[in-house]
């Protein structure tokens, strides 16, 4: 005799409903499923309240600047100004120059977003008489969108600033643009255009004046310039320009574009000290400042949805919920099939 | 009671005596030799035997003595061994040593029954703890002796580089042979001729300014052969097809750097500080480098001083500082500054009040005024200083056969003639170097100056940052033709230039002198946004007159005014092809100026210039090839308002702006393109069928040829199976 086929057999332990046979069954079956979800709940990250991805984003000039610049004049503190923003000026009064603007922006790898943004600005000094500079505030709009799991249409700000001991010509600076999160960005079809206006704008600091677009500030310009940086910084989500290497400070005679030089003179009132003393040290007549900004890849937390949320949840309740069904599933056998009577036993 | 007589002598004597001994004790001596210790024949004092140890007692290192806790010293009597404190270590005991082997290799290699082993829990290896190992160790193989020609073939096998061989102390072309050519990125070799002969070799460089913006003459920058043009001389860093630029080098006109991307000329420009304007000064470091000769190859012997190329000075312009002027010297003036070895120094006033040097012919300029001569002003002057230098090579290998220099100079006059107790600079103007390779298939350098080619902003596709290349149609003598005249800088740079803004970022008017509006020129860079403006400073007459359509006012709207109707498609455009060239829509403001003399506003009047130009992709995805698409120039008119009230005299600023905007046209559908698929048929030779013709005898087509292959395979394939019926 041999064994030509075999297949397992499903015995049934029929009991009354009223019994302790039909409640424990019941009852275990309620447990192998409330059970894993305690489990999991208990052990913390079941629901899934934040994720992470990383995504380099599509960043462009804004063409929003400002520019605090600060040098000596006749050996006393001078100031030029510039902005983007006409009340910002005003409030400058003759302070303010015009620099020349350059923008480029660069794709390296050709898949169609900028993985490098260069401005350089060149502020002619000579109209404000400053002789150095020794102090440099920048700040540049930057446009900024995700278009991956996170959409959003941000503008933020590139801020750079730099000091040195000596009067300078020309400053290059170089950093990476990133992300700065509070709290993790929603995801969602439509995109996310809470930040999607000039930080620059007056309406940032003072909403009362955003129906006016001619309103000016009521207060002086450092604090304006200060209040502006706090509105900027308490965003949910902003940008930080993180620079690579310290800022590069030289003398070069600048050439504006292809323009000459200009020659450096003596005010006649040198004495002691350094032999520059006295001269007008950024005596080209221009001050130049250049920053590189690169855009790398970085990292984005977000909210997750409910498809996702579920998922990861489901996938923990499984994970106990799959032995816990095997291992009721014994003891039931042992209790119906040795402990409990039943009432009868049907072979099917 | 001592007696101060005889003493002095005494202690003098004693201290002689005492520096005798000394001198004899530390004197240099040598080992006595006792020749009768000395043998004939004498073998080695130590035997190397090959699987011994070698005999000897290491830690004893004092011959006759005992060597502290050297117990195998046997200059160490018993007692005194006794008191050592230990025994230096010889050699490590055998039974102290610890063999360490990966656990995989141990367990496959060493399956013995008396093999005992501990395992190493931190560094999960295997170690022989005891080893009952038979032999009585391992020993060193090495030949006793080995020939001197090993010693190289060993250096260099190990590679060991002696100290010297840092190459510190000695040049570059030190090593090279004499005939070697240069090569690209190479320094070029110089040699500072005095009185006809070299005196010594150097690397030529350019000066080149420090962090403060001096010019450091010692520490310029060597000029590589054939290495401008943006410079990428290594190789890996080389633009290729329509990339941006590489993400390793900086961009091609890095805005850091002054000179044009598109430009065969490398230059530096720096501060040259002086304290005073005494005659060193002025023949010195203000002076041509006439006493410099080229070294035809890098490893060309000094003492040929006759092949070395002198630096000739083609020419010389000198410019009128107060009209900016230029005249261009005789040639008799130039061999007359060349003669004189460069610049010439004068002085004249004996004292204080009137004193003045000046040194005429200096390889840069500064105006001064000659009335403020007291104050010692230095007026402001827009400068171009120049000393431009083009060496020839040949083309057949890398020689330079001459060089040349092109001087733009001018006088300085300086109140200070001698150098001032502070040491306080003077002046300081910029001096800017430039210096260019041109290829001839001569030996020798050509008579006639050389003529740069125009420089290409891509090829074809334009490069980013190169500048956009622009000009205006231009009819012929013949009206149907038509090309594109384009401006040139000095440096060969064809592009859009911006005129009409000044040094200080005001606005120049049309009556500016060229030089002066030249010399202040923007210039639009292809994929490169950009904002330029100038200042216009006007009293509310001014600008009551110049809203009223004052003529003599108008002219401060250079900058506004268009400079250019054609834009090249590519950054090859031919501007003798008309067909290369993009026509700019250019859109003038109609509207008239009027002034409101009760408000004080002007308008209507042109503010903004606004150059709008549109690009796309062309070729492989790969290298992308950009092209222009269509360009604009729109005048934006503004409202121009005086704002003091209180005293109409006083000027204010009015900003005029170009904004040049360029935008990629978002692309298309890619277009994979596939290559036909080869044939499955095999092609036959022509004279397959020889000595029948079937292509040209019988008049054969292409499809003629594939119609007789067809019936040839079927053939094949028809007597093929025939054959397997049987």
């Amino acid at each position: 005799m041999a064994i030509a086929h075999s297949t397992p057999s499903r015995v049934a332990y029929v009991t009354p409903i009223a019994s302790l046979g039909c409640l424990l069954s019941v009852a275990l079956t309620i447990g192998v499923i409330i059970v894993p979800f305690l489990i999991a709940f208990s052990s913390y990250s079941f629901w899934l309240h934040e994720g992470s991805y990383t995504e380099q984003p599509e960043v462009a000039y804004s063409s929003d600047a400002l520019a605090l610049i600060e040098g000596r004049k006749n050996g006393l503190p001078s100031t030029v100004f510039w902005s983007t923003v006409q009340q910002l000026n005003q409030l400058a009064g003759t302070s303010v120059v015009t620099p020349d603007v350059r923008v480029r922006a660069a794709d390296f790898n050709l898949d169609g977003k900028t993985d490098r943004l260069t401005v350089e600005m060149t502020f002619p000094l000579s109209t404000q008489g400053m002789e150095e500079v020794d102090s440099v505030m920048l700040m540049l709009g930057v446009t900024y969108r995700l278009n991956d799991r996170v959409r959003m249409d941000m503008q933020g700000l590139a801020v750079l600033a730099a000091s040195t001991a000596q009067g300078r010509a020309s400053l290059s600076a170089k950093g990476a643009i990133r992300l700065v999160q509070r709290n993790p960005l929603p995801v969602g079809s439509k995109p996310r255009r809470v930040y999607d206006s000039s930080p620059l704008s007056i309406s940032a600091i003072s909403p009362s004046s955003s129906q006016d677009a001619y309103a000016a500030p009521t207060h002086a310009l450092p604090f304006v310039v200060r209040r502006l940086l706090d509105s900027y910084t308490n965003r949910n989500e902003s940008i930080s320009f993180d620079l690579n290497s310290p800022p590069f400070w030289s003398n070069e005679p600048a050439t504006t574009n292809g323009a000459a030089p200009m020659v450096r003179r003596m005010d006649g009132q040198a004495s002691g000290g350094s032999v520059y003393q006295g001269f007008q040290t950024s005596g080209s007549k221009s001050f130049r400042a250049t920053v590189v900004m690169e855009v790398p890849e970085q990292p984005v937390r977000y909210r997750p949805d409910a498809l996702e949320l579920l998922k990861f949840a489901w996938i923990q309740c499984l994970a106990f919920l799959v032995p816990l069904w095997y291992i009721v599933g014994k003891i039931k056998d042992v209790l119906f099939g040795k402990i409990l009577p039943s009432r009868a036993v049907v072979m099917q | 009671m001592w007696r101060s007589g005889p003493w002095p002598g005494c202690v003098a004597a004693a201290a002689a005596v005492g520096l005798l001994l000394w001198h004899l004790a530390h004197a240099q001596k040598q080992a006595p030799i006792e020749w009768d210790d000395v043998e004939v024949d004498s073998s080695p004092s130590v035997a190397i035997e090959e699987g011994k140890p070698l005999k000897g007692c290491s830690c004893d290192l004092s011959p006759s003595l005992c060597d502290a806790n050297c117990c195998c010293d046997p200059d160490c009597t018993r007692a005194i061994r006794d008191s050592f404190s230990g025994c230096v270590r010889e050699t490590l005991p055998k039974e102290e040593r610890q063999y360490c082997y990966a656990r995989e290799l141990i367990h496959k290699a060493n399956r013995r029954r008396n093999f005992d082993v501990v395992t190493d829990s931190m560094y999960d290896v295997l170690c022989i703890e005891i080893d009952n190992d038979p032999s009585t160790g391992v020993f060193y193989t090495n030949e006793e002796r080995r020939s001197t020609t090993d010693l190289y073939s060993i250096y260099s096998d190990q590679n060991v580089k002696r100290l010297s061989d840092s190459g510190a102390d000695l040049p570059y072309w030190s090593f090279k042979d004499p005939d070697a050519p240069y090569k690209v990125g190479e320094p070029v070799v110089v040699g500072v001729n005095v009185g006809g002969t070299n005196t010594f070799k150097a690397s030529f460089t350019l000066p080149q300014g420090s962090l403060s913006g001096e010019c450091s003459d010692g520490g310029g920058v060597p000029v590589g052969f054939l290495a401008s043009h943006g410079g990428p001389t290594d190789g890996g860093r080389l633009e290729t097809g329509g990339l941006l630029y590489s993400r390793d080098a900086l961009p091609p006109s890095d805005f850091a750097s002054p000179s044009s991307p598109s430009s065969p000329f490398q230059r530096h420009t720096c501060w040259r500080s002086f304290s005073h304007m005494g005659e060193d000064v002025c023949k010195s470091a203000l002076g041509p480098w006439l006493n410099v000769r080229l070294a035809p190859l890098p490893a060309s012997p000094l003492y040929n001083a006759t092949a070395w190329p002198q630096l000739t000075v083609r020419s010389i312009k000198e410019r009128d500082l107060s009209t900016g002027a230029e005249r261009v010297w005789e040639q008799t003036e130039v061999d007359q500054y060349v003669s004189g070895g460069g610049p010439t120094w004068e002085t004249s006033g004996s004292n204080d009040t009137d004193a003045l040097c000046s040194c005429t012919g200096v390889v840069l300029e500064v105006m001064r005024k000659e009335t403020d001569v007291k104050s010692k002003q230095i007026d402001e002057f827009p400068s171009l200083i120049l000393q431009v230098i083009v060496i020839y090579y040949n083309t057949a290998r890398g020689q330079a056969i001459g060089w040349e220099a092109n001087l733009t100079v001018a006088t300085i006059s300086d109140a200070n003639c001698q150098p001032n107790a502070l040491g306080v600079v003077s002046a300081a103007v910029p001096q800017t170097f430039a210096v260019a390779f041109f290829p001839t298939e001569d030996t020798t350098a050509p008579a006639t100056p050389p003529s740069f080619p125009i420089q290409r902003s891509g090829n074809p596709g334009y490069r980013l940052g190169y500048p956009l290349r622009a000009g205006t149609f231009t009819t012929g003598p013949s009206l149907n033709k038509q090309a594109v005249s384009l401006q040139v800088d000095e440096y060969g740079t064809a592009g859009a230039f911006l005129l009409g803004i000044g040094p200080n970022g005001e606005c120049l008017d049309t009556s500016t002198p060229q030089q002066e509006l030249w010399s202040n020129r923007r210039v639009i860079a292809f994929g490169e946004n950009a904002a330029y403006s100038c200042r216009l400073s006007l009293n509310e007459q001014e600008l009551s007159s110049l809203c009223s359509g004052d003529s003599s006012l108008a002219g401060r709207y250079r900058l506004l005014k268009p400079s250019f109707d054609a834009v090249g498609y590519f950054g090859n455009a031919d501007w003798e092809n008309k067909a290369d060239w993009l026509a700019v829509s250019i859109e003038e403001a109609t509207s008239t100026m009027a002034y409101n003399d009760d408000t004080g506003v002007c308008d209507g009047s042109v503010t903004i210039l606004e150059l709008d130009f549109l690009y796309a992709a062309f070729g492989e995805f790969a290298a992308p090839q950009f092209r222009i698409v269509a360009a604009k120039a729109t005048q934006r008119t503004g409202r121009l308002r005086y704002e003091s009230a209180y005293d109409p005299s006083l000027k204010q600023s009015f900003v005029l702006s170009v904004i040049v905007t360029f935008a990629r046209v978002p692309d298309k559908e890619l277009k994979r393109s596939v290559p036909p698929r080869p044939p499955l048929l095999p092609s036959l030779p022509d004279d397959v069928f020889y000595p029948f013709g079937v292509s040209g005898a019988l008049g054969m087509d292409g499809y003629g040829m594939r119609t007789m292959r067809l019936w040839i395979c079927a053939c094949i394939v028809f007597v093929a199976a025939w054959t397997m019926d049987f």
